[in-house]
């Protein structure tokens, strides 16, 4: 399959952010996480965020998630601000954006079982005064559409693989039907042949919704993979963004050069 | 050719499971030389590296010979295994700040392994911790030595782990999944800075991954393992051009992400077996 319906460069973006600073001061010395980060992101992108640990790429996308507050700038999201708001006043924001995070292992309670978990984000305070979909038959739905058996849906995480976690997490995240799938490191965690599987699952997803996809990961090949676009962060900076072709063909900064060179490949055998 | 590690029909299973974690698992280890053993989790891959190193569970059964040095490991009592571990035979983990002593600073911690071995008095052992610690990449090794594992970064706790491991210059270093939890530019420094480590201790290595383009900078030969049982073993080269069992080929695909163009299918293991 071919996804080569690339958003119009004219359409309004889902996300705004302008002059985005995040600054940490719980030590001795305060700490600038993200600093003076400014981007758009259009409907239906798919745009991979790549840094190493403490680079800000996950605090910038708690931020964008509402989960962190910026010390200062401005977030819009669909035309409206979200800084400063009270939770309840979040409630679309909350069924708009969804989160998969790096280790399901932590992420998904363990106490749960699986058609709670995903049914979960389904009887939040945030359909109050809404239509919400009805639990039972979209956990099916929705277990099918991430490639898990319907009938374990009584079964507890621990009784399924790393791959087959990070499934439960996205079917979850799928749940209040999104428009945005923030993905923070969502294939790292697993083996290599388990990764396959699991990008091309959200490759399959992303085009069958119509999703915007914002993917963090430090690995610039699964990166390049998933994404149209590439924006490199170092120090809490945006060092380099465009096009994920170019970028990856053609990386202008030191840093994105040297993130290059760091994926490991096979060697050459014929 | 001399060996230094034969393991011939290793088998283990764990308390009253009547399945086998590890299976019939034959493997050679010559001085010097680097094996890679590659498989996804479950494998068995760590399960045959904690039988080599001595550290399984009380309630795994052993069948099967692990030789050293000519000598038998299998029923060894562990108060003679204890003088081989950390001197001649060493390991590096996949997570540093569970492998290392959360409330020891880092200096003293590398200096016991030295004590341990050779006697050296503490006042004596630190100028060689301090310089093992520059060696494998450490810029400040005063500092690091007087910080507690939590003061450090995930790539220095790993630098921290290789200079405990090969300070005894053993003749075998397992490294299970040593840079798995790091991001790829810590990690291309590592594996670095491990083999010229290696180099220098004049130390085999036996590595384990499920990243088979991670083994591939690291090894001369790998083992590919799967359910237990090891399916293909043989020089990198050879399994990388010509991969005899299906699961091996399987790996190879999935590694080779940039073969793929963006938004395609990937291949996934399934695709190499007949349904």
């Amino acid at each position: 399959m071919t996804t080569e319906n690339l958003p119009q460069p004219d359409a309004e973006p889902i996300y705004q952010a302008r002059n985005l600073v995040k600054i940490y001061r719980r030590g001795p010395q305060p700490v600038t996480a993200v600093s003076d980060v400014t981007l758009d992101i259009r409907s239906g992108q798919r745009l991979g965020i790549v840094g190493e640990s403490g680079s800000g790429k996950s605090t910038l996308i708690r931020m964008l998630a509402a989960l962190s507050r910026p010390t200062s700038g401005e977030i819009r999201f669909a035309g409206e601000s979200i800084v400063g708001r009270t939770e309840a006043e979040l409630a679309w924001l909350r069924r708009g954006v969804q989160l998969v995070f790096q280790d399901p292992r932590s992420s998904l309670d363990p106490r749960m079982r699986v058609a709670d978990i995903i049914a979960e984000p389904l009887r939040s305070k945030i359909w109050r005064g809404s239509q919400r979909p009805d639990p039972q038959a979209r956990v099916t739905e929705l277990m099918r559409q991430v490639g898990l058996d319907p009938t374990d849906a009584r079964r507890y995480p621990h009784q399924f693989s790393g791959g087959q976690r990070q499934r439960i997490a996205i079917a979850r995240a799928l749940a209040p039907s999104p428009k945005v799938l923030i993905a923070d490191e969502a294939v790292s965690a697993l083996d290599v042949s388990v990764r396959a599987q699991v990008l091309n699952l959200m490759t399959d997803l992303v085009t069958q919704h119509g999703l915007t996809l914002v993917f963090v990961s430090h690995d610039l090949a699964v990166v390049r993979h998933l994404c149209d676009t590439i924006m490199v962060m170092q120090h809490g900076r945006v060092v380099e963004s465009g096009a994920a072709a170019r970028v990856y063909a053609d990386p202008q900064h030191p840093y994105t050069q040297q993130l290059l060179a760091s994926v490991p490949r096979l060697p050459r055998t014929n | 050719m001399s060996e230094l590690l034969r393991v011939a029909d290793l088998s283990v299973r764990f308390g009253r499971s009547r399945n086998w974690a590890v299976r019939d698992v034959d493997l050679v280890i010559a001085p010097g030389e680097r094996l890679g053993l590659i498989g996804e989790s479950g494998s068995g891959k760590s399960v045959t590296a904690l039988a080599i190193i001595g550290l399984l569970a009380d309630t795994a059964h052993v069948r099967g010979s692990i030789r050293w040095h000519n000598r038998e490991l299998v029923g060894m009592p562990d108060i003679e295994y204890s003088t081989l571990r950390g001197r001649q035979l060493s390991m590096v983990f996949q997570e540093p700040m569970t492998a290392l002593d959360p409330t020891m600073l880092t200096g003293r911690q590398v200096a016991e392994v030295l004590r341990l071995h050779q006697g050296a008095p503490s006042g004596r052992a630190r100028p060689r911790v301090l310089e093992m610690l520059g060696k494998v990449g450490i810029d400040d090794p005063e500092r690091v030595a007087d910080s507690f594992p939590h003061e450090l970064s995930g790539g220095q706790r790993q630098r921290v782990l290789i200079a405990m491991a090969l300070i005894n210059t053993p003749d075998l270093l397992i490294a299970d999944e040593p840079t798995t939890a790091l991001d790829v530019t810590v990690q291309a420094r590592v594996l670095a800075e491990l083999r010229s480590g290696l180099a220098e201790a004049g130390s085999a290595l036996l590595f384990i991954s499920h990243d088979l383009a991670v083994v591939s900078q690291m090894c001369d030969r790998i083992a590919v393992m799967r359910d237990g049982r090891i399916v293909e073993q043989g020089s990198l080269t050879e399994v990388l051009r010509a991969p005899k069992d299906p699961y091996t080929a399987g790996l190879i695909a999935t590694a080779n992400l940039d073969a793929v163009a963006p938004g395609e299918r990937l291949p996934v293991l399934e695709d190499f077996y007949d349904h």
